[in-house]
């Protein structure tokens, strides 16, 4: 049993409450990520997956209703400390160029480090493993001018600023969504280095379920604001028809296993990456 | 920085459609006759017309059957401020008004100086002051942002002759209007991914202004860079499409004025006849 | 096609710039703590600053009228006074001032702006020293200052890239329109309760934090849109 870092239950948030504005976003939400796990977070648009996630790192924090628990700290609380939740539970946006500020890549990936008050050779160091592993050679980016960057190398620069530092949660939001397959595969390695190596727990958010089914271990699925369904990952996706109802697709590789059983090849069901699939047709034809 | 959404949905006056008379009057009526209405206030420094334009002032709104109570409601967060600043015009301020007229001192104890000439300055103020908020409120509680740029647009192409650019004006408003909800999108997201990255959320204390400086450019470099992009697609976009501005140009609405119209303008500028009149009248 | 681009990319410019303006004036996030008796220093205008330095004049008197209306639907402002000539007319000349001076500096010799700057001291030291004669303590203070001052300038713009220099100074200038003209004409239009030793006082304590904040702002951004500076080697990382 590994130890939980996240525990939400029973979460309810209105945007603009009191006002003719307001907007119910989350109306019984839970999630639990456990430490050392990759977990996705699905749902249709709107369903609240990016308003959840805020309350992780303490930019919403809970009314009234629902509790959120992150690294055994309750943050509705009101001596809960914000910017140390902050360093340990790392935030990725989707658009690179909201996140960077700095004149120079450098300065800007340094910037969480700094922040923490570390000693010049440490932000140094930091800077350099961050800027590595996100894809960013050290030498020739730390000097330039954050903004003459192109949209990929800012998306890498925008990771090494929260990789830099070194957060025990990683949450990344929407961070794949149009990227092309190979900047894709990249973030994908990169996740599992980072688990791998660095420790880290990973949530992404996706509304890609490729993705979701080829990296994630856990997954939850939000609908209108609730949760809807929760578990292991082939658990989850075997239930079709409970996820058409909420609007989530399936992988492609778990539809077309769904296909070949229904016209009569006697495949094993449960796949749903391709490896698994071609595993099963496989079997199948050996038969 | 703790309310994010509200950043979102900002409001410069929410439409609100009551089909009323006011409502349906053309944009350029109501601009003009806003600014009669402006012009009026500003001269109006004595009580009778100062508090006869206040008077009119709610007679319209009531008339626009918007509620006046949400729009002075919208006051509210600045009251406090509005409140001390008001005491203290009252009570510290001895000097003589433009118009002249009687000045007796009421009191005159210590360094409080409150005569009756500080007493009309200060209700003339706040007359106007309450006089010019609910003309705003009113304007753009009634007009569409569309409207009100094709109304800009309609009242200074007359100012073609001497090569003032208007329509390039107008359009200039347009672009700012339609951008506006977006940008504020993009703040709040910039303030959510900085405050993500450990940039500190509270107001520091004033003293650290230097800190506080950088804070602020943080906060701002983003923004304008994304702006600047908008920008470059959309002066692609119109390129694209062969804007030229104004010369030659038609239009998809066009309205043609009413006798309200009319009737608006010239009510318009009696008032401000009569404004004057009143401030060189024997009224107090 | 090609004789309206400009026209385009102006009237574009200033529209998104009129946004951030508006954004900014409305949601009181321009509003920086300053150590002064106010409290907070704007920034509203510096979109006006900077709109005249990329666009030129025409785009900065187009954005200054637009902070202008926006101050004018700003309640604390009104309250004092609703005069259109103090409220707007004076913000129209920010972006234009602005505009000028980064044209007229922007590849100005380096020397040419030291000697300014030495031009510049010398003249407060000599104000100063005319109010040594009523107040010494002060005079003495405006020296040390100005002294102090200077020296600083100058050894960061000796580091500096000449289009930077020239936009700090850009954005002071813009900043300083603000400040005077709108103060000349309360005290010309004779708002109650702003008189010239109120206007003077309110200048000094309100102007020149505003104008350090306008230099500094004004250069972070467009050095991020226009990408100008090099990075000094082994400055900080």
């Amino acid at each position: 049993m590994s130890e939980e870092i996240v525990s939400v239950q029973g979460l309810h948030h209105t945007y603009l409450p009191g006002t003719p504005l307001a907007t119910i976003a989350l109306c019984g939400t839970d999630l639990l990520v456990r430490r050392g796990e990759i977990a996705a977070l699905i749902g249709p648009s709107g369903a609240g997956k990016s308003t959840l996630v805020h309350f992780l790192n303490g930019l919403l924090r809970p009314g009234a209703r629902g509790q959120v628990i992150v690294f055994d700290q309750d943050t509705g609380a009101p001596e809960c400390d914000l910017t140390a939740l902050r360093q340990r539970v790392g935030l990725v946006f989707q658009y690179p160029h909201q996140q960077l500020f700095e004149r120079y890549v450098g300065d800007d990936v340094a910037y969480g480090p700094r922040q923490l008050g570390l000693a010049r050779e440490e932000v140094r160091e930091r800077v350099r493993w961050a800027m590595d592993v996100a894809g960013l050679d050290f030498e020739s980016f730390v000097d330039r001018h954050t903004f003459s960057l192109s949209g990929g190398e800012m998306r890498r620069a925008a990771l090494a600023g929260v990789l830099a530092m070194r957060p025990e949660l990683l949450v990344l939001d929407e961070a794949t969504t149009g990227l092309d397959p190979r900047g894709r595969s990249e973030v994908h390695a990169l996740l599992h280095h980072l688990r791998e190596k660095a420790g880290m727990t990973i949530l992404i958010v996706s509304n890609d379920m490729d993705e979701v089914a080829e990296q994630a271990d856990q997954v939850t699925v939000l609908h209108e604001g609730r949760t809807v369904l929760a578990g292991e990952v082939h658990k989850v996706f075997a239930q079709r028809e409970l996820l058409h109802r909420y609007g989530v697709v399936c992988p492609v590789a778990a539809d077309i296993i769904y296909d070949l059983g229904e016209r009569g090849l006697p495949v094993a069901s449960g796949a749903i990456t391709v490896a698994e699939a071609g595993e099963a047709i496989w079997q199948a034809m050996m038969l | 920085m703790a309310s994010y959404d509200a950043l979102r949905h900002l409001t410069i006056g929410q439409y609100i459609p009551t089909g009323s008379l006011i409502h349906r009057l053309d944009p350029r009526a109501k601009l003009v006759a806003l600014a009669c209405l402006i012009a009026a206030s500003v001269v109006a420094s004595k009580y009778s017309n100062a508090l006869l334009l206040l008077l009119l002032t709610i007679m319209l709104v009531k008339l626009s059957r918007l509620s006046l109570r949400s729009m002075l409601a919208s006051l509210a967060p600045v009251m406090p401020v509005l409140l001390i600043m008001a005491s203290l015009q009252l009570l510290f301020y001895g000097g003589v008004t433009r118009s002249g007229g009687p000045n007796r001192l009421l009191v005159d104890w210590g360094p409080l100086h409150i005569s009756t000439a500080s007493v009309r300055v200060i209700i003339i103020t706040w007359a106007r002051f309450a006089t010019l908020f609910l003309l705003i409120t009113l304007l753009t509680s009634t007009t569409t942002a569309s409207a009100l740029t094709r109304g800009l647009e309609g009242v200074l192409r007359p100012l073609n002759i001497i090569r003032v650019p208007g329509h390039e004006i107008a359009m200039v408003g347009a672009i700012a209007l339609r951008f506006l909800p977006i940008l504020g999108e993009q703040l709040e997201a910039i303030l959510q991914a900085q405050a993500s990255r450990g940039v500190s959320e509270t107001r520091q204390s004033r003293w650290r202004f230097l800190a506080n400086t950088r804070r602020m450019a943080q906060m701002v470099v983003p923004l304008f860079v994304d702006a600047y992009h908008r920008a470059e697609e959309l002066i692609l976009a119109m390129q694209a499409r062969c804007y030229h501005g104004g010369r030659g140009r038609t239009y998809l609405v066009v309205s043609t004025p009413h006798v309200s119209d009319y009737l608006t303008v010239l009510v318009g500028v009696s008032l401000v006849a009569l404004a004057g009149v009143l401030q060189y009248s024997i009224l107090p | 096609m090609k004789p309206y681009d400009r026209g385009i990319r102006r009237v574009v410019t200033a529209g998104l710039l009129l946004a951030i303006t508006l954004l900014l004036t409305f949601t009181n996030v321009a509003f920086i703590p300053v150590p002064t008796p106010a409290g907070s220093a704007t920034i509203g205008h510096i979109p006006a600053i900077i709109g005249g330095i990329l666009e030129g004049p025409f785009v900065g008197l187009v954005v200054g009228l637009g902070f202008g209306f926006g101050c004018f639907m700003n309640p604390l402002v009104t309250a004092v006074t609703n005069d259109p000539l103090v409220i707007w007319l004076p913000r129209l000349f920010i972006g234009v001032t602005a505009g000028w001076v980064f044209m007229l500096l922007r590849r100005a010799n380096k020397r040419v702006l030291a000697v300014m700057l030495v031009l510049l001291a010398l003249l407060v030291l000599y104000y100063s020293y005319q109010v040594g004669g009523k107040i010494l303590w002060l005079s003495v203070l405006i020296a040390f200052l100005t002294g102090v001052g200077a020296m600083a300038l100058y050894h960061w713009a000796r580091g500096e890239d000449v289009t930077i220099i020239s936009l700090a100074i850009a954005g002071v200038v813009g900043s300083l329109t603000n400040t005077i003209l709108v103060l000349s004409a309360a005290v010309w239009r004779k708002v109650p309760g702003i008189g010239p030793e109120v206007a003077l006082g309110v200048g000094l304590t309100q102007g020149i934090p505003e104008a350090i904040i306008s230099a500094i702002v004004v250069v972070a951004v467009v050095s991020a849109l226009r990408q100008i500076g090099k990075r000094r080697r082994g400055a900080r990382l």
